[in-house]
C-alpha cells in the first residue's frame, strides 16, 4: 500500500509576530499538523531568496514565511520588503515553470495563535493536494 | 579546526513535553548529530538542580556550546546564556530548541510526529549552533542630559525627579507655556485640589530649577542618534518678542487691537494677538500670535499692510495707520488709492464671509490721507534713503509705476530722474481721471513726497522726441520704461475722421488741463470701461444728454461697478447690444451714427460673451459729438530698432513676467505700456518690482530667483467669524445727484471720524497680529521685534521622554450632540473653565453664549468614547469621575440648580473614587440616569435631551438650560509625526505604544525613549504622575552608568567582499549602514543597528551578514529541517 504524502513544509517565522503566535496557539494548546519544521529569524525581511531556493531544492514541499502585519514590524517595514521580495520570487518561479503557490507569505500577528494554526492546516492542505514538490531531493533518484 | 563539543538537554517540562515527545528517545538520537557529545533528559531543566546540573555538566564535560531543548526561548533563553557565563561558557554559544509551545503543545495525538519534529528542531539548532560566534556584549556611552517632550504635569513631574538627581533635563513644550490641560481644571477629583494651588508651584520649580532647561514655544523638529546618544534638533516658534528683554508687563496686550479666542478659556473669552495664555503662565512672557499673511496683504499688488491700517485705525492711531502706508510701505499714494483704487484688497477680505461686505479698506485710506491733510496742512512720507550707491536710473513716465519705481530704487540710494512727457506728474491719474472722482491737489502732493526724496523730475520731455532713448540707455545704469497706454483704439469703421468724432481719453486730458471743451446736446459714449464711464459723467457735467453705447450686456462691462452705478444715477442712459456700424457725416461733421444690435454668443478668449450683430437691426440715431472709449494702446514709436527692446505682436513691450526685464538687460518696463491698458495699482505694483529687481541687479545679485508670485499673492486666512462685530458696512456719503451733475467736484465726501472706526473695527483679523506695530511704541525694554524668524537649536540628549498628552473630540465630530453648533452645549473642558475661578466667569457658574445661570445641567457621558461609530471603542477613563465632580461643584455653585448624569456605566476604579461618587449622589442629590444620550435639540434658549433609562425601560426627555458634554479623549494633535520622528509605534488610534502592555509600560520599542502621561492612553493625573516619576526612574537607572552594554547579535561587513554599492544603506530603517566615502566600503554602526537582518537578505555579494545568522547557518537550518524523518 502506497504511504501517504506528507508534505514537509520549511516555516520562516519572524521573532516578534508568527513565531510569538506559534508561540501562543502552543500555549493555547491549538491543535495543527506537525509538517511545518520552523525555523526563527529576526524579521521577516531578513529572509533572503536563497533561504526559500534552498529549502526547495532540499526538498520541502512548501515554504511559508510568517511576517507581523504591515505598519507593524517591529524593525519599521521589514515585512514590506518581505512582501517586494516574495513577489518577485514568485514571479521568477513562474518564469522557470516552477509552481509559486509553494511558497506563501502570511501576516501573522503576536496575538493570532488560531490564525497560525489555520495558515498552517490550510497550507497543509493545499500542499498535500499539490502533492510531493517535483524540484525535491527525494524525486530524483 | 577543534571538533566541536556541543551537549544536548531535553527537558520533560513535568509531562508538558514529556506527555507527548518520547524524550528519552530524542536524547539518545541526540547523541548521534555530528558534534554533539553529550545528551542528557531531566524532569525541569530550568529549575535550581537543572540549571546545576547543565552548569556541571558544561565544566566537566567540557562543552563548548549547549542546545536546550525546552519551552519558547522568550522565557528561559536568558536563563541558560546565564547559565552558560557561570559555567565559563560564551553566552552566546546557548541556543533553545523550542520543543514545548511549537512541538508538544499543538501536537498532543501526534506523539510520533511530534517526536521527530522535536528532532529536526534539535538538529537545527545544533547546525546553527555549530557556526555560533562566541560574543561580547559592547558597550555605549550614555549622554547624561534628558528630552522631556510635552509640559504638562507628565513632563514637569519627569523633569523635576530627574533635574533633581542632578541631571540637566530640556522641557520642551509647544505652546508659549507650561501647565497643559491639567492647569486648566477647576479642581481635582477625589479630593477637590485646586489645580492651580498645587501645579503652579510645580512649574516655577521647573523654571527655576538649575538643571531644567524650558524651550516653551518650541517643536520637536528631527531625531537621531540612539540610546544614550541622541542628537536632537528643536525649531523655536518666534513669539516675535524677545524674551530675554520680555519683562512680562502686559503693556503689549494692552494696546494691541486685535482680539481672538483664549485657547486658555476654550474660545469662551478673548484675548489679544499680543498675549500670555494665562496671568502665571511659566515663563512669564507675551508672544505675538502670527498665523501668516492675511488676505488683503497678500492680494495688494504693492503688499500694503491693509490689516495693520485698518486695525490702527480701530484704534484710533490713524498716525500709525498712514505711517504703515507711507513709512513702512513706502506708498506716497494713500489719498489716490483710497480714492480710485480698485482695490483687490477688498476682493479679497474675508469679512464678506460674515456679512458679505467687505472692510471699507479702500475709503480708510483715504481718510488717512485726507485726515493728515486736514491735521497736518501737508502729505508725509519719512523713507531713509540709503547712502549713494553712485548709480543712476532713468525712469520714462511719472505715472504711478514711474513714482513707485523711483522710491523704491531711492531707498536704496541710487540716482532717480524721471523724463515725463507731460507738465505734471500723475500720468493717467492726471489726465484719465477726472476731478469729480480724484481731487488734483491730493495728487499733486503725493506726487511731491516722491520728489522730497530727492527723486530728478523733468517734465515736457518726451523721450524719442527730446531725447533718443539711446542716450538713456548708453547714459545709465539701468532704465524703467513705464509710458502707459495713451494712443487712442479706433473701431475701423466709415466715418471716424468726421468732426465730432474723438477720443474719450483726449477728452479728459483737455478737461483736466482747464480746459471746457464745447459739446453738442447729444452725446454718445462708446465703450464699457471706466474711461467711457468717466467721459460719460464728464461730458454730463458739461451740460450735454449722454448715452453709452456698449456692445454687450451691463454684466460684461469691464468698468467697476460704482462707476456704472454712479453714471446710470446721475443720468447717463445706457444703450446695450449695441454698435456702431458708420458715423454720417453733414459736410465733415458727425450728424448722425449707424447703430447695430447685437446678441451674445458663446464665450470668447477673455470669458466674456462674444457680441454677434443681428442682421438688419441697423438703425440711425442723431448725435452732435462721439466719443470712443474702446482701449488704448501704448505709443512706443519712441523704440527704435538700436534699442534693442523687444515688443510684442499685439505691439507692448515683451518683458520677462517674474523680473520685468526686457530683452535690453539694462531696461524694464511695467504698466499699462505692457499689459495694455489695466488699473492704477497694478501699476504701482509694477513698479515695486521692477524697482526691486533693478537694486538686485544694481548690487550684482541674481535678480531671477524666487521671483514667482510677488506681485499677487493668494491667503485663504479667515479670521475668527464669532468675533465679527455685527456692524453693517455703511455707505460713502456722497454728494447729491443734483450738486455732483452741474460742476467737476468731488462726489465722495469721506467718513466721519466716528463712522470709519467702527468701519475699522468690522475686520475679523485674519492670520491673527496686524503688525499695526502699536506693542513697538510701548514696549519700554523694547523687546519686540516684528521680524524675529525662527530659530533653532541642537541638544545631545540620552533618554527622551514623550509627554504630549491628549486632546478632547471635538463636538463638530459629534452631529447628534449638535456638532458644535448648539449655543448651550459645551465640552467638559470648557465646563471646567466655568466653574474655574480664573476662568471667564471667575467661577460664577454662567452660559458662556448668554451669561444666564443655568438651572437645569445634563451631564452626558461617553460621548464618542465606547463608540466604535466615532472610530474611538475605548473607554476614556477620567469622564466618569470628572462629570461627577462637575456635578458635584456644579450643585456647590448653584444650590437650586438640578444635575441631570446620563451614563451607560458609572466607573469609579481609584482611591476613594466610588465614596465620591456615593457622596455626590447622596449629599449634592445629582441625579444619574442610566442610559446614553442619543440626541440633543436646541430650541428656545434650551436644550432638549434624549434619552432612554434603562433600569426603568423607559424613554426620557429632558429640557436642560445646559448641556455639557465629555468627548472622548485623542491623542493631542501632531503625535504622528513626533511618533515618526522618534521611530515609536502607535496604535490604531494614535496612542503611542509601550513595549510591552504589561509589564513594560514605560519603555517604548525604541530604545532610550520613554512615555509617560495620557500620551499613552487615557488616564488621569494619579496615574500620570506615578508613570511620569517611573519614566523618571527609568531614564535615572540609564544615568546611573556611564556605559550601555547592548546585544551584539547585528551586522557586519566583510570588507573584502563589499563593493560599497549602498543597497544596505537604502534598506536600513536604522540609518545605522552606511557607505564610507572614502573606503567605499559600508560600515555598521554598532550602536544603530537594531540586528533585523534587512541589509544582509539585501546584500548582492553577501558581504553583510547578521552574527550568528549567517547565511551558512541558516543553510545548515534549511538542510535539517529538510531532512526526511
Amino acid at each position: 500500500m502506497e504511504k501517504e504524502f506528507d508534505p514537509k513544509i520549511v516555516g520562516f517565522f519572524c521573532n516578534w509576530c508568527t513565531a510569538a503566535a506559534a508561540d501562543l496557539a502552543g500555549t493555547s494548546r491549538i491543535q495543527y499538523p506537525a509538517n511545518v519544521r520552523p525555523i526563527r529569524v529576526m524579521c521577516s525581511g531578513s529572509v533572503d531568496a536563497s533561504y526559500v531556493i534552498k529549502a526547495l531544492l532540499e526538498g520541502a514541499d512548501g515554504v511559508l514565511i510568517g511576517g507581523c502585519h504591515p505598519n507593524d514590524c517591529h524593525y519599521v517595514n521589514g515585512n514590506y520588503k518581505a512582501r517586494r521580495r516574495v513577489a518577485l520570487l514568485k514571479s521568477i518561479l513562474t518564469t522557470l515553470d516552477l509552481d509559486p503557490d509553494r511558497v506563501w507569505l502570511r501576516w501573522i500577528s503576536a496575538a493570532e495563535g488560531v490564525r497560525f494554526a489555520k495558515v498552517v492546516r490550510q497550507m497543509t492542505e493545499e500542499i498535500k493536494e499539490k502533492g510531493p514538490n517535483p524540484m525535491g531531493k527525494s524525486t530524483q533518484t | 579546526m577543534r571538533k566541536p563539543r556541543i551537549g544536548v538537554f531535553v527537558c520533560h517540562c513535568g509531562l508538558n513535553i514529556a506527555g507527548t515527545v518520547d524524550v528519552q528517545r530524542l536524547a539518545d538520537e541526540s547523541r548521534g548529530i555530528p558534534g554533539v557529545v553529550f545528551s542528557k533528559d531531566y524532569i525541569y531543566m530550568c529549575s535550581e538542580p537543572g540549571q546545576d546540573m547543565v552548569e556541571q555538566t558544561i565544566k566537566e564535560e567540557k562543552l563548548d556550546g549547549i542546545v536546550v531543548a525546552n519551552c519558547s526561548p522568550s522565557l528561559h533563553e536568558k536563563t541558560f546564556r546565564n547559565v552558560a557565563k557561570r559555567a565559563g561558557l560564551n553566552p552566546f554559544k546557548v541556543e533553545v530548541a523550542n520543543i514545548r509551545e511549537q512541538v508538544s503543545w499543538p501536537h498532543e495525538n501526534e506523539k510520533e510526529q511530534a517526536t521527530r519534529k522535536a528532532l529536526t528542531v534539535v538538529r537545527e539548532m545544533v547546525r546553527k549552533l555549530t557556526g555560533d560566534l562566541e560574543l561580547e556584549p559592547f558597550q555605549i556611552p550614555v549622554t547624561h542630559a534628558a528630552l522631556v517632550i510635552g509640559g504638562g504635569v507628565a513632563g514637569i513631574q519627569a523633569a523635576l525627579d530627574i533635574a533633581d538627581a542632578g541631571h540637566d533635563v530640556y522641557l520642551v513644550e509647544r505652546t508659549p507655556t507650561v501647565g497643559g490641560n491639567m492647569l486648566k481644571l477647576s479642581e481635582t477629583f477625589p479630593t477637590l485640589d485646586c489645580p492651580q494651588c498645587i501645579m503652579t508651584p510645580k512649574m516655577t520649580e521647573a523654571a527655576q530649577h538649575p538643571h531644567i532647561h524650558i524651550l516653551a514655544y518650541s517643536e520637536v523638529e528631527e531625531v537621531s542618534g540612539y540610546i544614550g546618544n541622541f542628537e536632537v534638533k528643536i525649531r523655536h516658534r518666534s513669539p516675535y518678542i524677545d524674551w530675554s528683554k520680555c519683562n512680562g508687563c502686559a503693556d503689549c496686550a494692552e494696546v494691541c487691537p486685535v482680539v481672538m479666542k483664549s485657547e486658555w478659556d476654550h474660545g469662551m473669552d478673548t484675548r489679544r494677538a499680543a498675549y500670555r495664555p494665562f496671568d502665571q503662565a511659566v515663563p512669564n512672557k507675551f508672544t505675538i500670535d502670527k498665523q501668516g499673511e492675511p488676505p488683503c496683504r497678500a492680494a495688494c499688488p504693492v503688499h500694503l499692510n491693509a490689516h495693520g491700517y485698518v486695525t490702527a485705525t480701530s484704534a484710533k492711531e490713524y498716525g500709525q495707520a498712514l505711517s504703515l502706508i507711507r513709512n513702512e510701505a513706502r506708498f506716497p499714494f494713500a489719498g489716490v488709492a483710497g480714492r480710485i483704487c480698485t482695490h483687490p484688497c477688498q476682493e479679497a477680505c474675508a469679512r464678506k464671509e460674515v456679512d458679505d461686505k467687505s472692510v471699507a479698506i479702500k475709503h480708510i485710506k483715504r481718510w488717512l490721507a485726507d485726515w493728515e491733510l486736514r491735521e497736518k496742512g501737508t502729505a508725509h512720507m519719512d523713507v531713509e534713503t540709503s547712502e549713494p550707491s553712485g548709480q543712476r536710473v532713468a525712469i520714462v513716465g511719472a505715472g504711478p509705476g514711474g513714482l513707485q519705481a523711483a522710491v523704491d530704487l531711492r531707498k536704496n540710494g541710487h540716482e532717480v530722474i524721471i523724463f515725463d512727457a507731460q507738465d505734471k506728474p500723475g500720468g493717467m491719474l492726471r489726465t484719465g481721471i477726472p476731478a469729480f472722482r480724484l481731487d488734483k491737489d491730493v495728487l499733486q502732493k503725493e506726487c511731491e513726497l516722491v520728489f522730497k526724496l530727492g527723486v530728478e523730475y523733468k517734465p515736457n520731455t518726451t523721450i524719442g522726441k527730446d531725447i533718443p532713448l539711446k542716450k538713456l540707455i548708453d547714459d545709465y545704469d539701468a532704465i524703467y520704461l513705464s509710458v502707459g497706454a495713451y494712443k487712442e483704439g479706433k473701431m475701423g469703421i466709415p466715418g471716424e475722421e468726421l468732426d465730432g468724432v474723438s477720443g474719450g481719453v483726449q477728452f479728459l486730458g483737455e478737461l483736466n488741463r482747464g480746459k471746457m471743451p464745447k459739446l453738442g446736446k447729444r452725446v454718445a459714449v462708446v465703450g464699457g470701461g471706466n474711461s467711457a464711464m468717466d467721459t460719460a459723467r464728464s461730458a454730463l457735467r458739461l451740460g450735454s444728454e449722454v448715452t453709452i453705447i456698449y456692445r454687450r450686456t451691463e454684466r460684461e462691462m469691464p468698468a467697476i461697478s460704482d462707476e456704472i452705478h454712479a453714471a446710470k444715477e446721475e443720468g447717463v442712459k445706457f444703450m446695450l447690444l449695441t454698435n456702431p456700424a458708420k458715423f454720417i457725416g453733414e459736410g465733415g461733421k458727425l450728424k448722425s451714427v449707424e447703430v447695430i444690435h447685437m446678441k451674445l454668443g458663446e464665450p470668447d478668449s477673455s470669458g466674456r460673451r462674444r457680441p454677434i450683430p443681428i442682421e438688419g437691426s441697423e438703425e440711425i440715431l442723431e448725435f452732435d459729438n462721439v466719443f470712443l472709449a474702446v482701449g488704448e494702446k501704448p505709443d512706443l514709436s519712441f523704440i527704435t530698432e538700436a534699442d534693442n527692446i523687444e515688443l510684442t505682436p499685439w505691439n507692448t513691450i515683451a518683458v520677462d513676467e517674474e523680473t520685468l526685464v526686457t530683452s535690453n538687460p539694462k531696461v524694464f518696463s511695467g504698466g499699462d505700456c505692457v499689459t495694455g491698458p489695466a488699473t492704477f495699482i497694478d501699476a504701482a505694483g509694477a513698479g515695486r518690482k521692477a524697482a526691486r529687481s533693478i537694486n538686485l541687479m544694481l548690487e550684482g545679485l541674481d535678480f531671477t530667483r524666487d521671483r514667482a508670485n510677488e506681485l499677487s499673492r493668494k491667503s485663504d486666512l479667515v479670521g475668527d467669524k464669532d468675533l465679527a462685530k455685527p456692524i453693517p458696512l455703511s455707505p460713502m456719503p456722497e454728494l447729491a445727484i443734483k450738486d455732483r451733475i452741474t460742476n467737476f467736484n468731488e462726489v465722495e465726501l469721506g467718513y466721519s471720524e466716528e463712522d470709519i472706526v467702527a468701519q475699522a473695527s468690522r475686520c475679523i483679523h485674519c492670520g491673527g497680529c496686524s503688525e499695526c506695530r502699536l506693542c513697538e511704541a510701548v514696549c519700554e525694554p523694547d523687546a519686540i521685534v516684528h521680524s524675529l524668524a525662527d530659530w533653532t537649536e541642537q541638544l545631545e540628549v540620552g533618554a527622551i521622554i514623550v509627554a504630549t498628552g491628549y486632546e478632547l473630540m471635538p463636538l463638530e465630530r459629534m452631529p447628534e450632540y449638535g456638532g458644535g453648533k448648539f449655543k448651550h452645549v459645551i465640552d467638559a473642558m470648557q465646563f471646567e473653565r466655568i466653574l474655574c475661578p480664573s476662568g471667564p466667569t471667575a467661577g460664577e457658574v454662567r452660559r458662556p453664549a448668554d451669561g444666564k445661570v443655568p438651572k437645569k445641567v445634563a451631564f452626558v457621558h461617553c460621548a464618542g468614547s465606547r463608540d466604535p461609530e466615532h472610530g474611538v471603542a475605548y473607554c476614556s477613563r477620567v469622564c466618569c469621575m470628572y462629570l461627577v465632580k462637575q456635578a458635584m461643584l456644579y450643585k456647590h455653585a448653584v444650590e437650586d440648580g438640578e444635575a441631570y448624569l446620563f451614563y451607560i456605566d458609572i466607573r469609579t476604579n481609584g482611591k476613594r473614587y466610588e465614596e465620591f461618587y456615593a457622596r455626590t449622589m447622596e449629599e449634592s442629590h445629582a441625579t444619574f440616569i442610566r442610559g446614553k444620550v442619543s440626541r440633543l435639540y436646541e430650541h428656545d434658549g434650551k436644550v432638549t435631551v434624549f434619552s432612554e433609562d434603562t433600569l426603568a425601560g423607559q424613554p426620557i426627555q429632558l429640557e436642560a438650560d445646559l448641556v455639557v458634554v465629555a468627548p472622548a479623549m485623542l491623542p493631542s494633535k501632531g503625535t504622528a509625526e513626533l511618533a515618526s520622528k522618534l521611530r515609536l509605534a502607535t496604535d490604531e488610534y494614535g496612542w503611542v505604544s509601550e513595549a510591552h502592555p504589561k509589564l513594560r509600560a514605560i519603555e517604548t520599542l525604541t530604545g532610550g525613549v520613554f512615555v509617560a502621561g495620557a500620551i499613552q492612553f487615557p488616564k488621569d493625573i494619579t496615574d500620570v504622575v506615578c508613570q511620569a516619576s517611573g519614566a523618571a526612574g527609568k531614564v535615572l537607572a540609564m544615568f546611573s552608568r556611564e556605559t550601555l552594554e547592548r546585544e551584539p547579535l547585528i551586522a557586519e561587513v566583510d570588507p573584502d567582499i563589499c563593493t560599497g554599492c549602498g543597497i544596505c544603506e537604502e534598506v536600513c530603517p536604522y540609518d545605522a549602514s552606511t557607505v564610507d566615502p572614502v573606503k567605499k566600503k559600508a560600515e555598521v554602526n554598532e550602536a544603530l543597528c537594531e540586528g533585523c537582518g534587512a541589509c544582509a537578505a539585501a546584500c548582492p555579494s553577501q558581504a553583510m551578514r547578521l552574527r550568528n545568522a549567517t547565511r551558512t547557518q541558516l543553510f545548515a537550518m534549511i538542510e535539517e529541517a529538510t531532512r526526511d524523518y
